[in-house]
């Protein structure tokens, strides 16, 4: 059996709860705070991983810890705010005159539809070159689709606005180092909702 | 001009959208509901503006943490306090709904194949089946690596180990054939 069909296999499993009682709450944060000696992390997981009430508490947790990375950029003060304008400003006279410079994907990519808003390239976790080729699937209903790209700090390097599916990022002044990125797709619907992909992290090297 | 409580209100909205963009990747891959991130957002977007509206200017990267962590908290206790459902009355639940699309015979083949390799991983050395229980639960690598604060080459270690060990249990109850195991 390859390791697509021990998952399958093993999420058709039907799950229920350990004998013995719940951990608590503030137990699962334990994990997620990387507290505690490692035996005392397994058990937990073991009952975490096969409890329907504790797997997606462990989740929830999770969730807030991974969000608050957000937290990892200080609140700019008052005063520092004129200068973040003048900054915003340059980098956006900036943005205009790299987006004439943009390349466009030479390669079709094929794509198909999808109920959500999701990449279909880059992977999570590939490693890329410059240009960096992004595609995803077509909404029902999107008049744009905004490209954002983060450092993982989940600070902004770039955002591009288009009406197409696929968009290229090529080497600039904003993109130039090798390392890890994010990125994500949020669609602009007719109704001026929007519609987010998750976030997809990936390798680039120069 | 924006007055300085709607600069305040940009800036909150900003570290809550930072906020939501970091935590829904976890919220997505691991299937969490909508509703379950939209609590915890409502609840720290009430928490900053407490802690602003008593004096605390920079929402440092530890105090956004722990309100998190705290929010999440008060979260799981209070459907606990509301569920107040026994751990008997919640086991034997019904069957994944995967399942139930099958024909009988196909369904009895599924169900005891999908017993089988639980059970499989319920025999396996305690480290390398916490590696192999996510793993195939859907966890990334590196995810479990994090959560049980092990190195890279631990967890490949464990987690290659503990799937060729499950292999191995599965091939001799005649599941599988010998050419995945490593």
């Amino acid at each position: 059996m390859n390791d697509e069909e021990l998952r399958r296999a093993y999420r058709e499993s039907s799950r229920a709860a350990p004998p013995g009682p719940h951990p608590e709450p503030d137990e699962l944060a334990r994990i997620v705070n990387g507290e505690g000696s490692e035996t005392e992390r397994l058990a937990l997981l073991e009952h975490a991983m096969r409890c329907p009430t504790c797997g997606p508490e462990l989740d929830l947790l999770r969730a807030a810890s991974e969000g608050a990375r957000a937290g990892h950029r200080q609140m700019p003060s008052t005063r520092w705010l004129a200068l973040a304008a003048v900054a915003i400003l340059v980098i956006g006279l900036g943005a205009l005159t790299l987006r004439s410079r943009r390349i466009v994907p030479t390669h079709d990519v094929m794509r198909g539809r999808a109920a959500a808003m999701s990449l279909i390239q880059p992977e999570n976790g590939v490693t890329l070159a410059f240009p960096i080729h992004l595609a995803w699937h077509a909404v029902d209903g999107a008049v744009s689709y905004r490209v954002e790209l983060l450092s993982t700090g989940g600070d902004l390097i770039g955002a591009w606005t288009t009406r197409d599916t696929t968009l290229a990022i090529s080497e600039s002044t904003r993109v130039n180092g090798s390392g890890p990125y994010d990125a994500w797709v949020r669609a602009t619907l007719r109704d001026r909702t929007d519609l987010s992909s998750p976030i997809v992290r990936f390798n680039v090297k120069r | 001009m924006s007055s300085p409580r709607d600069s305040i209100s940009d800036e909150l909205e900003s570290l809550v959208a930072r906020f939501a963009r970091f935590a829904g990747r976890i919220a997505h891959d691991r299937g969490l509901h909508q509703e379950d991130l939209d609590e915890l957002l409502q609840e720290l977007r009430v928490r900053f503006w407490r802690a602003r509206k008593d004096g605390l200017r920079d929402l440092s990267a530890g105090y956004v943490r722990r309100t998190a962590i705290s929010a999440a908290l008060d979260i799981i206790r209070r459907r606990r306090v509301d569920r107040n459902v026994s751990i008997e009355d919640e086991q034997g639940g019904a069957p994944p709904l995967a399942t139930l699309a099958a024909n009988p015979a196909e369904l009895l083949d599924q169900s005891e194949l999908a017993q089988r390799v639980a059970l499989a991983v319920d025999g396996l050395a305690p480290a390398r089946r916490a590696a192999v229980r996510m793993y195939l639960d859907g966890y990334r690598r590196e995810e479990i690596a994090e959560l049980l604060r092990w190195s890279d080459a631990k967890t490949r270690n464990l987690l290659y180990r503990g799937l060729a060990d499950l292999r191995a249990v599965l091939i001799a109850q005649g599941i599988g054939t010998p050419e995945n195991v490593q």
